[in-house]
């Protein structure tokens, strides 16, 4: 009964473990804020080169 | 018998007046797909931008597609909409405009360096060519070669008789014919028409609220902003939470952007 407890807690154990390792990483915002004073994120999945120039045509549409 | 001459003779007047309108109320509408080595050290450094020319009688304006885009975006009164389409349109690299005024004999370039813009002017007769023998068809047109240099490079331009327009794409012009194909002898940089239309007529407005400098001052300044592009970044009053190494990451970019089209300010 035990060994059969132990080997459930185990296989759970693992799955969990597997899980969290396939598991995605969250997606991280940057923050900016315009020269106007508006705030956006843009997300780090961009190139940096994307994201700045996105931020920077933010700044000559929005302000 | 006389009122129906009279009532023919009003249409014919009529039809004339519109068909006068329809020839004159109209623009060119050229695309070109523009092929370009961004830096100089790498062959593989190479992007492709769909470039657009618009000839409304004695001006033109050459501009990319998404700066064109850029234009019609006060339309949209949607705030996730605008930002949607800014997403687009900050996927073009090309940010200048190019107007050509054949009456005033002179070229406006514009240009947007981090957040300011700036303008500045040069005589329209910038080329001197050479008209060579050679020939070859592009696209179905029977095309001319000839060659001339200029910011620092030479260029070999086809152009076609077929299109009797003294224009071109950039700043080129002043052949007896339409660009339809121009490169730099090491090509890095290309330009070759890919459609052609008439469209209803685009009145082009001089350019307003841009800092006015010299093409040299504008050379200089966009190399020292893009030397700091962090400073630059700062210095214009937006803040973005790159970490270290991102931005380090962002110069390294800015440094590899080092092929421009005009080597020099000559």
């Amino acid at each position: 009964m035990k060994t059969l407890f132990l080997s459930v807690a185990l296989l759970l154990g693992t799955i969990a473990f597997a899980g969290n390792a396939t598991k995605p990483n969250d997606l991280q915002l940057i923050p900016y804020r315009l020269s106007c004073g508006f705030q956006g994120t843009v997300c780090d999945c961009m190139s940096v080169e994307e994201a700045t120039s996105f931020i920077l045509e933010m700044e000559k549409f929005m302000c | 018998m006389k009122n129906m001459k009279t009532k023919y003779i009003i249409y014919l007047l009529l039809f004339s007046i519109i068909g006068y309108g329809q020839t004159e109320k109209k623009s060119i509408f050229i695309s070109y797909s523009f092929t370009y080595q961004i830096d100089s050290t790498d062959v593989s450094s190479v992007f492709e931008e769909k470039m657009n020319l618009i000839i409304s009688r004695n001006k033109s304006l050459f501009l990319s597609k998404g700066v064109l885009l850029g234009d019609s975006l006060n339309k949209i009164n949607s705030q996730e909409k605008k930002i949607k389409a800014i997403k687009k349109i900050s996927k073009s690299k090309i940010k200048s405009r190019i107007y050509k005024y054949k009456d005033l004999n002179k070229i406006t370039f514009t240009g947007r360096v981090v957040k300011d813009n700036y303008i500045y002017t040069e005589k329209l007769n910038l080329f001197k060519w050479h008209l060579l023998d050679s020939t070859k068809t592009i696209g179905g047109y029977e095309c001319n070669q000839a060659k001339a240099s200029y910011g620092g490079r030479t260029y070999i331009a086809w152009y076609s008789k077929a299109i009797p327009i003294s224009e071109g794409p950039y700043k080129f012009n002043g052949l007896p014919g339409l660009i339809i194909k121009i490169q730099d002898v090491k090509k890095q940089i290309t330009y070759q028409m890919t459609a052609l239309k008439n469209i209803p007529y685009i009145d082009m407005e001089q350019p307003k609220d841009y800092i006015e400098v010299s093409k040299c001052q504008f050379l200089k300044l966009r190399k020292e902003k893009y030397g700091n592009i962090r400073a630059s970044i700062k210095q214009a009053g937006i803040h973005i939470g790159f970490s270290e190494s991102k931005w380090r990451e962002l110069q390294k970019s800015y440094d590899k952007k080092n092929n421009f089209i005009e080597l020099n300010c000559k």
